[in-house]
């Protein structure tokens, strides 16, 4: 475990509580102005916060509530097995693709949103935002790549230059103690020849 | 291990394939009765076509996940292409995880998003004569499996952990039997000590 891969750990953890967050946060809001009066739809992915129009617009929330848990999830549980089990890294990347498809897919439903209540004809104006959940989550998507690139382990190149010089000690005991041979050995004694 | 090499691309091109195949067919339809005709609205990943129609014949699918999912499938493919030459494979492994991961996220969201509107229509007063029925179809069974499949490739392409084992890199024989010689020699009775 290298500084970068603990680090991307997490990271990785970081990027799933946003997730679950961004899911828990408004997703979409729209904003009807009728005579100074201000109607408003608020949902989050989970459900309907508000809905001043008691349902006449057909509002549906933007359902990514499941799918972007089940990927933090994904995320967290192979950052902590990552720790036991090293193969269990490629685990975050998963993730992350999970959480970009999902974050993908909820930037578009808001986007066809916006373009259908565009298409209405209606003497007043009607406004859509994108909450903060949608950014949010796009935001998550977005950490959730990097920290599972950095938790990866990445190729050494420099480990083939150094196996070719050829000496390789190996030391067996931790904490070498005085009883141990000396790398190179003991100098031989040679006794005098004139004795 | 080498037929699981050939496997895995193979998992992973034919997933991507029918993703993009699967885009493209009626992924699921809403049937509406008791408005006097019967109303029959498909969608794809991309459009919406109502039969009979009353206006344009295809519109904009509600939930348009065609990109993504082309997108992603795409990704997938690059990927497999990387696997093929040793020296980029170390980054094609990863990111066919990474590929699929995303295929898998935008599946799971449409699908979310279709049992949302089924949880909808099913919500509707049943008293008041009109029914509706939503029907899961050929397009929706081919994303899932093309999502599974290519999340089994995914897997499949990963190291497998024979391939990791040459990490270890020291090696102790020990035989254990009573008659070795113990590593710091056997020690020589002091005979000055013993009279």
């Amino acid at each position: 475990m290298t500084t970068r891969r603990v680090f991307g750990a997490v990271l990785v953890f970081v990027a799933a509580g946003l997730a679950v967050a961004a899911s828990f946060l408004n997703a979409y809001a729209v904003q009807v102005t009728v005579g100074g009066r201000v109607l408003r739809f608020e949902a989050t992915s989970w459900a309907v916060e508000r809905d001043d129009f008691r349902g006449a617009l057909m509002l549906v929330p933007i359902e990514f509530g499941e799918p972007a848990v089940g990927a933090a999830l994904v995320m967290a549980l192979s950052a902590v097995l990552a720790f036991r089990v090293p193969a269990m890294r490629v685990g975050s990347l998963l993730g992350a693709g999970l959480l970009a498809g999902v974050a993908w897919s909820a930037v578009g439903s808001v986007r066809s949103t916006v373009t259908k209540l565009q298409e209405i004809d209606s003497p007043v104006t009607v406004a859509v935002e994108q909450g903060d959940g949608i950014t949010l989550l796009v935001v998550a998507a977005g950490v959730a790549v990097v920290s599972a690139v950095l938790h990866q382990e990445l190729p050494k190149p420099a480990r083939t230059g150094q196996t070719a010089d050829g000496v390789v000690i190996h030391q067996l005991d931790d904490e070498p103690d005085d009883t141990d041979t000396p790398p190179y050995g003991y100098p031989v004694v040679v006794e005098p020849k004139d004795g | 291990m080498a037929d699981r090499r050939k496997i895995a691309p193979v998992l992973l091109v034919l997933g991507a394939g029918l993703a993009v195949v699967a885009g493209f067919r009626t992924t699921y339809s809403t049937v509406y009765r008791g408005y006097g005709p019967e109303v029959t609205i498909s969608s794809t990943l991309w459009t919406t076509t109502s039969d009979p129609s009353d206006g344009p014949a295809a519109q904009p699918a509600q939930y348009a996940a065609g990109w993504p999912v082309v997108i992603s499938a795409l990704v997938v493919v690059a990927a497999v292409v990387l696997m093929t030459r040793e020296r980029t494979a170390v980054a094609g492994r990863p990111l066919a995880v990474g590929g699929a991961g995303a295929l898998a996220g935008v599946v799971f969201s449409y699908l979310s998003q279709v049992w949302r509107l089924e949880d909808l229509v099913q919500q509707l007063p049943p008293d008041s004569g009109l029914t509706y029925e939503l029907n899961y179809l050929s397009g929706m069974h081919l994303l899932v499996a093309a999502a599974i499949i290519a999340l089994a490739g995914a897997a499949l392409a990963q190291r497998g952990p024979q391939s990791v084992q040459p990490r270890e890199e020291v090696v102790v024989h020990q035989l254990g039997a009573d008659d070795d010689t113990p590593p710091f020699g056997i020690a020589i009775p002091d005979e000055r000590e013993a009279r």
